[in-house]
């Protein structure tokens, strides 16, 4: 009956967001406050809805309730109790489950944290997000429904791909989603906007602190994706430029974009037409990348004209909201004056120069992704684009974004000095070539394009922390005035320091595993010493065991540098019989400058193993770099003046009733 | 028929063979000695699409058929063909569709030309909007009674 | 119906809460103009407080509050400004939930399965027994017999058919305990009483205890029962008394028919005897063949490994796809000395199973435990190219490659026969070939091993009607 009950809650849910995108809207038109805040209402209960649906579904899969239909074809009663539980996103009708999940999180939490926004903008906004809501509501339920039962259930459950029984890719969807989906709200707000035909630096304070939310689950959803393939593919790749990977970035590039050019709107009113754009083509990337993954266009273009259901649903969606919005931007964007002026020496040109070169490399990524589907569909032409494309054309443009976000900070709103500013990055160039030969005299030069890398890593850095010293004085006051000043900057200055400082750690991280890095792919025998960059590995031996629902061999590797033991690592192959798919564990061990990394493979037959050895250096700086980008989403938002619902003089006169 | 037979033989051996070793990409018994050649080989084989995976070069890829190609690349080096030639040779074997950096030719001009186009067409309307707008403020200056009248309202008392 | 009306009434609970606003009169809410001033007041105030932190000069703060009072004054006049309260509608909330309970319950109920219990494994284990019994698992079965016995410990039948399900599997221990219990209530018959003799013999490491001997010549004194005669004149042996366990087990040989099952036992235990006391078995056993004399001790051994070899060697003339048999050929190979001729085999079968590693992976093993690899310190694998050579082999060659690749798979499917892939791999394989038999065939053991399992079948036989036209 809990399954049952389930499927019921999600109908309950479709029909809450049905009222939820009417009632309101015809309260906002008609001034019938009692319509309006239906809208609050309608998001709580359309919450709870889908919360009781998916709690439904999970219990279905922790008790391997193969009645029903996807529990069957991807869990298995022998799986650890964490993969049961993640198994329920990692398929298609799960994940759209928690797709819709998150939408009607972000829902109910505009109406439990928005309370200070005025209620027509509120209840417009939830209304969009209700729209939002009914399409993919129905998606689910015409479909792909996860509540679909089978007549005779089968004795055990197919299992789940053991490449995604792994904490790191279990936790990957929902951050990803959270980014995803999240974006909805930017795309409701601007939405709101246009109908309401109300847009001022209130609005862009109320819908940013949503932007961040979003901006920093997608990140560090990415991050986590290019994390889990670096330590489970098993040859130390971290990004491949797989359609799937773009479907991700390209909505964090716009988005990017427009969690700059929101900040404009709210200091200076200005960008204004350009900011709502950019708001509707963020979560427009964000669906397009549901339909790219979801539809199954990019297995096969021949696979999905057979089978076109769910693909021509979500095409529909994405013709009908993204179309629908761009019109509704067409009709009344003339009507919006733009506000606050500035010079061409500026932090808003600044930004202006961000959004473009964001949108510029969205938009090359955009056209690689789907050339290749585009040109088949015109002349059945079959190309492929894969990663030397994209660093070729993605990478320059990457770099001078960097490199414009070194300087972006140097000018003040409005009106700049140029000769200040122009110092200032003189100084920069000067600081960063000087650490840069540094750096060449100490790793010696591999090749020059990854010299201009650590050069532009360098820059961003050396400018990020030149500003930040510049801001609290320095060097012209005592270190104690400095320190004062240290802690009494705003958040949102040390979001913009956290954001930029981490993008700067994480390029160079990514530079310096693509210049330096050591590996060796050999067959050992026990007791071989093997030597990789500055270390030596030995394979000690070989275990053989098995784990909760696997077989698995696990090697032993003592690495050593200069004849001292630095550390043991312990890589692993592992067969899932009821899969019967193999699965790799790398054995990394981080250091601070890098990763010792080593996969076990095939035997030879004469008791050696085939190895990889790899150092790589860089790569946690990486992963430091993008948990630093995701917090400095954070930092931001916990900045008072985001708060929503700050508190407020008289707001204590406003609300007499509750 | 038979030609399709066989065919059909071919890709069912590919297959299994493919499914059934569970090995990692580049096994140590394909590899050159010499480590500048074995680079060079790396490298072609990193702009060479495995044909039967998603978006892996043959160089990450454990198939069967990626490991083929390999040899391919090899031996063409051996051969002593330069990178371009390999590229071609293989190309022309398996149609554009294994190489993962399109070569330039009257279908991939807009996909090569996609940065600078966009780039260009940003920068375009970046100067134009930065040209079109009035460098000054419109002298709106506040008169007193209205600078007056909006610190009312922001001191909390002008919407009772 | 309870079903219905708890959907109905949290439809109703939470219609009501959607409709609250209609159903209270007063409840305010912050108006636009107010809302934005708010803002406005805070960025005010934050201009101040960076102004005091000494971030922003004094102009620069002018020049912001200067805006800020802009915005304020614009927001004032452009938007509404005044409470919005919300207004009591019992018209409107009563249309509100009625649409929303009954929108919820129809949609449910032309989508939803009420009828379907959850069924979580636990509450299935009964089932899922029976479903594995049925299809031959003889350890579900135990289980089953065991929850029976449990429920009607006084049914001879089920004790009975749980001591024999216990010995089938080799727990003989508990099958002694079974058959007891099958002899408490089953009476002495004497059926009954000689196989709880032989689960005591088994039980027991093969030898004979005393009251399982007991139990037997009781037996023996109602029926001719020739388990009993077996396992007394055994009884005999191990009490040292060869001889007369030798004429027993001859006289049994000779009241047996020729195809009774136990007759193999019994024959070969007269050779072992025979053989230890250096008798001639054929005093015993006239049509003692060949091989029985050899192991008798009457003729070389190594003959009749020549013999086997030789056996070997022509089957797989005949048929090259038995790679047990490789195996065996290039052991007794190795037994005489001959490991070139040993490794010679091995290598003839790898070029057979070119294309079938799991067969490769046996070969390997058989090498490696019969040194062969020494020889070779290199054995070269099915590599790539020869895949790849394929393409260039004449159609006989490529047969060759092919069917030793089906064959291989179908090796591995005896002994791994839980991958359905592999199963339609098999079935597909063997229709390309032509081989419509062997498909057929593979397809009914393939449903008989999955059956029970809707999605695989589904799948078996979308299969079979795809490529055998069903």
């Amino acid at each position: 009956m809990i399954v049952e009950l389930g499927h019921f809650a999600l109908i309950l849910a479709l029909v809450a967001s049905i009222i939820q995108a009417c009632v309101p809207l015809w309260g906002m038109l008609r001034g019938n406050a009692s319509a309006m805040q239906v809208a609050d209402r309608a998001a709580e209960v359309q919450f709870l809805g889908i919360a009781t649906a998916f709690g439904a579904l999970t219990y279905a899969f922790v008790v391997s309730d193969f009645s029903v239909r996807i529990a069957a074809l991807n869990s298995h009663s022998a799986k650890p109790m964490l993969y049961k539980v993640t198994g329920v996103w990692a398929n298609h009708e799960g994940s759209m489950l928690l797709w819709v999940l998150m939408l009607a999180l972000f829902g109910v939490l505009i109406s439990l944290f928005g309370r200070m926004i005025p209620v027509r903008m509120r209840s417009t906004v939830l209304s969009v997000q209700g729209m939002i809501g009914i399409g993919f509501y129905l998606f689910i339920l015409l479909t792909s429904n996860p509540f679909e039962r089978v007549a005779m259930p089968p004795l055990d459950g197919q299992g789940m791909n053991p490449l995604l029984q792994d904490p790191g890719v279990a936790f990957h969807p929902p951050l990803l989603y959270l980014g995803y989906v999240g974006f909805s709200t930017a795309f409701s707000f601007a939405v709101a906007a246009l109908i309401t035909g109300r847009i001022d630096p209130a609005w862009a304070r109320w819908m940013r602190p949503w932007i961040l939310i979003a901006w920093s689950g997608l990140t560090a959803g990415i991050a986590l994706g290019s994390w889990w393939a670096y330590y489970e593919l098993g040859w130390g790749g971290f990004w491949f430029w797989d359609p799937v990977e773009n479907a991700s970035f390209m909505p964090w590039l716009i988005g990017t974009a427009l969690l700059h050019s929101a900040i404009v709107v709210e200091k200076r009113n200005a960008l204004l037409k350009w900011t709502i754009l950019l708001a509707i083509l963020t979560f427009s990337l964000s669906l397009i990348g549901t339909f790219l993954v979801r539809s199954g266009i990019l297995t096969s273009v021949h696979a999905f004209a057979t089978d076109p259901e769910r693909g021509a649903f979500i095409l529909l969606l994405l013709a009908l909201y993204i179309g629908a919005a761009l019109v509704l931007f067409a009709w009344r964007s003339p009507q919006i004056n733009e506000g606050g002026v500035f010079a061409i020496w500026s932090r808003e040109t600044g930004l202006l120069v961000n959004n473009l070169l964001m949108a510029a490399g969205c938009g090359v990524v955009f056209v690689g992704t789907l050339y290749p589907l585009a040109l088949e569909l015109i002349n059945g032409a079959k190309i492929s684009v894969g990663a030397p494309y994209f660093n070729q054309a993605f990478l320059p443009i990457f770099g001078i974004a960097m490199l414009a976000a070194g300087i972006g900070p140097f000018l003040s709103w409005k009106r700049a000095r140029r000769a200040v500013v122009l110092r200032r990055a003189a100084l920069t160039a000067i600081v960063a070539a000087a650490v840069l030969g540094l750096v060449l005299l100490v790793a010696g030069l591999r090749d020059p394009v990854g010299l201009l890398g650590v050069f532009i890593a360098l820059w961003l850095a050396v400018a990020t922390l030149q500003d930040l010293a510049v801001r609290i004085g320095l060097p012209g006051v005592k270190p104690d005035v400095a320190l004062r000043r240290i802690i009494g900057l705003p958040r949102s200055a040390w979001g913009l320091y956290l954001g930029h400082g981490g993008l700067a750690i994480a390029a160079a991280g990514v530079i310096a595993v693509s210049v330096w890095k050591s590996e060796v792919i050999q067959t050992v025998q026990p007791g071989e010493r093997i030597a990789v960059g500055p270390y030596a590995f030995v394979l000690d031996g070989i275990e053989n065991t098995t784990g909760p629902n696997y077989q698995t061999s696990i090697a032993t590797v003592e690495v050593f540098r200069d004849g001292t033991l630095v550390s043991t690592l312990k890589p692993e192959r592992r067969w899932y019989p009821v899969e019967q798919k193999p699965t790799t564990e790398a054995g990394i061990r981080t250091l601070w400058h890098g990763d010792l990394y080593a996969v076990l493979g095939d035997p030879n037959g004469g008791g050696g193993f085939v190895m990889r050895y790899y150092y790589n250096p860089g790569v946690p700086w990486m992963w430091l770099g993008a948990l630093l980008i995701s917090l400095s989403a954070l930092v931001s938002l916990s900045d008072r003046r985001l708060r929503v619902g700050a508190p407020s003089r008289s707001r204590a006169a406003l609300q007499p009733a509750e | 028929m038979i030609r399709h037979l066989s065919a059909c033989l071919l890709s069912a051996a590919i297959l299994m063979l493919s499914l059934s070793i569970p090995a990692l990409a580049l096994d140590p018994g394909e590899m050159f000695d010499n480590p500048a050649q074995e680079a060079r080989a790396r490298d072609i084989g990193r702009q060479l699409r495995c044909l039967k995976c998603r978006n892996q070069s043959i160089f990450d890829s454990n198939a069967g058929i990626a490991k083929d190609l390999r040899v391919v690349v090899r031996e063409r080096m051996i051969e002593g063909d330069s990178d371009s030639e390999i590229l071609a040779y293989v190309s022309e074997r398996f149609g554009d569709y294994v190489l993962l950096k399109p070569r330039m030719a009257a279908h991939t001009y807009a996909l090569w030309s996609a940065p600078l186009v966009l780039l260009g067409l940003g920068s375009f309307f970046l100067i134009m909007y930065l040209r079109g707008r009035p460098l000054t403020a419109r002298a709106q200056v506040l008169s007193d009674e209205d600078r007056a009248r909006a610190q009312h309202l922001l001191d909390g008392e002008g919407s009772q | 119906m309870t079903f219905w009306f708890i959907i109905i009434g949290i439809a109703t609970l939470l219609a009501l809460w959607t409709a609250r606003p209609f159903l209270r009169n007063g409840q305010m809410e912050l108006d636009d103009a107010e809302g934005a001033i708010s803002v406005f007041r805070d960025q005010r105030d934050e201009v101040e407080q960076d102004h005091a932190r000494g971030l922003i000069t004094e102009a620069e703060r002018d020049a912001a509050q200067r805006e800020i009072e802009q915005r304020a004054l614009k927001a004032a006049r452009d938007l509404g400004a005044g409470m919005s309260m919300s207004r009591r509608s019992l018209p409107m909330a009563l249309a509100l939930v009625g649409v929303n309970v009954v929108a919820s319950v129809a949609f449910y109920a032309a989508l939803g399965t009420p009828e379907d219990s959850d069924q979580p494994l636990a509450i299935r284990q009964t089932e899922i027994l029976e479903r594995r019994a049925s299809a031959g698992d003889i350890n579900s079965r135990i289980q089953l017999l065991i929850q029976r016995t449990s429920e009607l410990p006084e049914s001879f039948e089920t004790w009975w058919t749980l001591a024999n399900s216990y010995s089938a599997t080799g727990d003989h221990a508990s099958a002694v305990d079974a058959y007891r219990r099958a002899v408490e209530l089953g009476g002495d018959r004497p059926g009954i009483l000689s196989a709880y003799g032989e689960s005591m013999v088994l039980a027991n490491g093969n030898k004979v205890p005393a009251a399982a001997r007991v139990i037997f010549e009781q037996v023996l004194q109602t029926v001719d029962d020739p388990r009993a005669r077996y396992y007394v004149a055994l009884s005999k042996a191990q009490a040292q008394d060869f001889e007369t366990a030798l004429l027993d087990w001859t006289d049994l040989a000779f009241a047996s028919a020729p195809d009774a099952p136990w007759l193999p036992l019994v024959r070969r235990d007269i050779v072992n005897m025979a053989r230890f006391l250096k008798h001639d078995v054929r005093q015993y056993l006239p049509d003692a063949t060949p091989t029985e004399i050899a192991a008798a001790g009457g003729s070389n051994a190594s003959d009749l490994a020549v013999v086997r070899a030789t056996e070997l060697e022509t089957a797989l003339a005949v048929d090259p796809m038995d790679h047990q048999a490789w195996i065996e050929l290039a052991t007794i190979r190795t037994e005489q000395g001959d490991s070139a001729g040993a490794a010679q085999a091995i290598t003839t079968a790898r070029e057979h199973y070119a294309a079938a590693p799991f067969v490769q992976q046996k070969l390997d093993e058989a090498m490696r435990m019969l040194g062969l690899d020494l020889l070779r310190p290199d054995p070269a694998g099915p590599s790539a190219e020869q895949v790849a050579a394929v393409q260039n082999m004449d159609a006989d060659e490529q047969a060759d490659l092919i069917s030793g690749m089906v064959e291989g798979l179908a090796a591995r499917l005896k002994e791994e026969p839980d991958s359905p892939d592999d199963w339609i791999m098999l079935i597909r394989s063997y229709t390309v070939l032509g081989k419509d038999e062997k498909a057929r065939a593979s397809y009914e053991t393939a449903r008989a091993r999955f059956s029970g399992n809707t999605q695989i079948l589904i799948r078996l036989d979308t299969e079979v009607e795809r490529h055998l036209g069903e």
